[in-house]
């Protein structure tokens, strides 16, 4: 019962809302470009940055080099990719603010 | 047989039964039993999501990695935060708009037939028994070891003090199992780094001239190559892990837990403040086990380093630090594999009972009874497959679970809500060609194939030759999710792409309208 009567409200709330009205107004489209823009490069930066490692270790001898001691390059590598994450994930939380308050003014402007 | 171990084995578990009884309480409908109500905080979500994806191959296998195969353990390692990262940028937030208790509930809400929910959750089903099977091996061959219980009862016990938190206390109890099992895992770990540290003089640059001279394998140890042979079975095995966690079914599972995006959001941050101090700890604390322990005593108690941080624990903290370590290990299994016989048991009776049988009709009371009698089968199940697998190495069965959920969900988990072309004939071959081509992969691979007789299942070349099929096994679910949908396309005429189903999937996904009306549990 529970079941259905949401299923109702649901499809009633599909014919109330145009989501294509929605998709194609100016604030949500530049909300999604705002998205991609930091999304896609970070992603491609953070998978390049990992990914990188084993060929570098495996393939060249760059990292072979001294950072400390017998600390060599590999290993300052290794450890960055934990810094690194750590760190692109504190700006994604910034920047998805910043997106926070676009959605806030599309739902209120939609009256979703 | 070690007193001290026992008592605190069954001081952990009286508490933890605590918890159940208190949290039975609160779980009388379906929703609090699937997804704890959706009311968790991101600090509590984020801890619980540590304390699922810290399972005892982590926590065990990595010490156990970097001490006997030096600079090698990093290839196990660094994937976790890093697929974390993908987790937050691509999943969590659209997966908290659109789903409601399961991975199927987000994939119908765009494609909306019985046939795609009953391949995701099949799907679901498959990964999370593989990733169980994994921990129940650990289970038997640690309480083996260190309790001399029998690796068949251990198994059995394990699999039923588990059972009793999902069937009384559902999602509820089982937070709270991995938020203070999570909690005792980062404490434990951090006092035995700092007494490790203590016994190296905090040399912390130090340490890596003597890791020159401490192990057989000399210098070599701090460089790549002592276990894998290649890069690219490195990369392999790296990429299969990066994108593994954001289609994992049990991890997903755990966004549907908070009220909304943002708060998915923060609890992504926990994880990676906690796994990232739990990672820096864990390389010394392998280096601290080579050194300390030696690497001979501890291939001696298991050859694949398992027993690593318990007899480091042992050496440096004597019975008590022993012990606790050791009831630690059993805490975070029982926690992990509580996690994936809920998610396996909600796919069971949400998707295949409630919404393809009875076409959501079901109620609340035959809901939970079906996911209770699901918990059992889905256990007894995983008793019954890991008794026959007890020679299997356990970070190999967690790493086919990893590449399973990489190459058949994570593919149409992203084309759902990125791809406006994308469509339900995708979807199904999508994910139908990841899960069997990752299977029929790694039958080919040396890990099934030897030439040596007796060293594996089969005697012969192995046909496939990386150890980890990620490398072509996840492109092949993404080409086969393209290729169907294309031919889907064709077949039906393109009229058939409802252009206002993907604005419906964008909006919500975006905005989090509607997420209301899907909490409305």
């Amino acid at each position: 019962m529970v079941r259905l009567e949401k299923n109702l409200e649901e499809s009633e709330q599909t014919n109330l809302v145009d989501y294509e009205k929605i998709v194609a107004s100016k604030e949500f489209q530049n909300m999604l470009s705002d998205k991609k823009k930091f999304v896609i490069p970070f992603t491609i930066f953070f998978m390049g940055y990992s990914l990188l490692l084993p060929f570098l270790v495996f393939y060249t001898d760059i990292l072979d080099y001294p950072f400390i001691g017998d600390i060599t390059w590999a290993w300052v590598y290794g450890v960055s990719i934990t810094v690194m994450s750590v760190w692109v994930c504190s700006i994604y939380v910034r920047k998805s603010e910043r997106i926070d308050e676009q959605i806030k003014e599309i739902i209120e402007k939609e009256g979703l | 047989m070690n007193w001290t171990v026992i008592i605190l084995f069954s001081l952990m578990s009286i508490g933890t039964l605590f918890i159940t009884y208190f949290a039975s309480k609160k779980t009388k409908t379906a929703g609090s039993f699937y997804t704890a109500g959706g009311g968790l905080t991101a600090r509590q979500n984020g801890l619980a999501l540590a304390g699922d994806f810290m399972s005892a191959s982590t926590f065990l296998g990595l010490i156990g990695a970097f001490s006997l195969t030096g600079y090698d353990g990093f290839f196990l390692m660094y994937g976790a935060l890093v697929s974390f990262l993908v987790v937050l940028f691509l999943v969590a937030e659209p997966l908290r708009n659109l789903g409601k208790y399961t991975l199927a509930d987000m994939v119908t809400t765009r494609f909306k037939y019985k046939q795609v929910r009953g391949v995701t959750a099949f799907n679901t089903l498959v990964i999370s028994v593989m990733y169980m099977l994994g921990q129940l091996v650990a289970a038997g061959a640690l309480f083996k070891l260190l309790l001399d219980i029998p690796y068949n009862i251990s198994v059995i016990i394990v699999g039923i003090v588990m059972l009793v938190f999902v069937l009384f206390g559902g999602m509820t109890a089982t937070s709270w199992v991995q938020i203070i099992k999570a909690i005792l895992l980062i404490g434990g770990v951090f006092i035995l780094f700092m007494i490790v540290m203590w016994k190296l003089n905090f040399s912390f640059i130090g340490i890596f001239t003597e890791m020159k001279t401490a192990t057989p394998m000399g210098a070599d140890y701090l460089k790549a190559g002592i276990k894998y042979a290649s890069g690219w079975d490195a990369a392999s095995l790296s990429l299969g892990l990066i994108l593994g966690t954001a289609g994992l079914p049990h991890i997903l599972i755990r966004f549907l837990t908070v009220p909304n995006a943002r708060v998915a959001r923060k609890s992504v941050v926990w994880v990676m403040w906690i796994m990232g101090a739990f990672h820096i700890m864990v390389i010394f604390l392998g280096f601290g086990a080579a050194k300390l322990v030696g690497t001979s005593n501890i291939m001696a108690a298991n050859p694949a380093g398992n027993m690593a941080a318990p007899l480091l624990a042992q050496l440096v903290g004597g019975d008590i630090l022993f012990a606790f370590i050791a009831a630690v290990s059993f805490a975070t299994i029982l926690a992990v594999v509580a996690g994936i016989v809920l998610t396996g048991a909600t796919a069971f009776s949400h998707d295949f009972y409630n919404e393809i049988l009875k076409d959501g009709k079901a109620t609340e009371k035959q809901q939970m009874t079906m996911a209770r009698w699901a918990s059992v089968g889905v256990t007894a199940l995983a008793i019954v497959l890991s008794l026959g697998l007890q020679e299997f190495n356990v970070a190999f069965l967690a790493s086919i679970a990893f590449t399973l959920a990489a190459s058949s969900n994570l593919p149409v988990i992203l084309l759902t809500i990125y791809w406006k072309k994308f469509n339900k004939t995708g979807a199904i071959v999508g994910m139908m060609t990841g899960l069997i081509g990752t299977l029929l992969l790694v039958a080919l691979s040396p890990n099934v194939w030897n030439p040596v007789p007796g060293a594996t299942i089969m005697t012969g070349d192995p046909i496939f030759p990386l150890n980890s099929p990620g490398i072509v096994s996840i492109p092949l679910g993404f080409l086969a999710c393209y290729l169907g949908a294309l031919f889907g396309n064709r077949r039906t005429g393109l009229k058939a792409v409802t252009k206002d189903d993907y604005n419906e999937i964008l909006v919500k996904s975006n905005t989090g309208h509607d997420v209301k009306g899907v909490l409305r549990h």
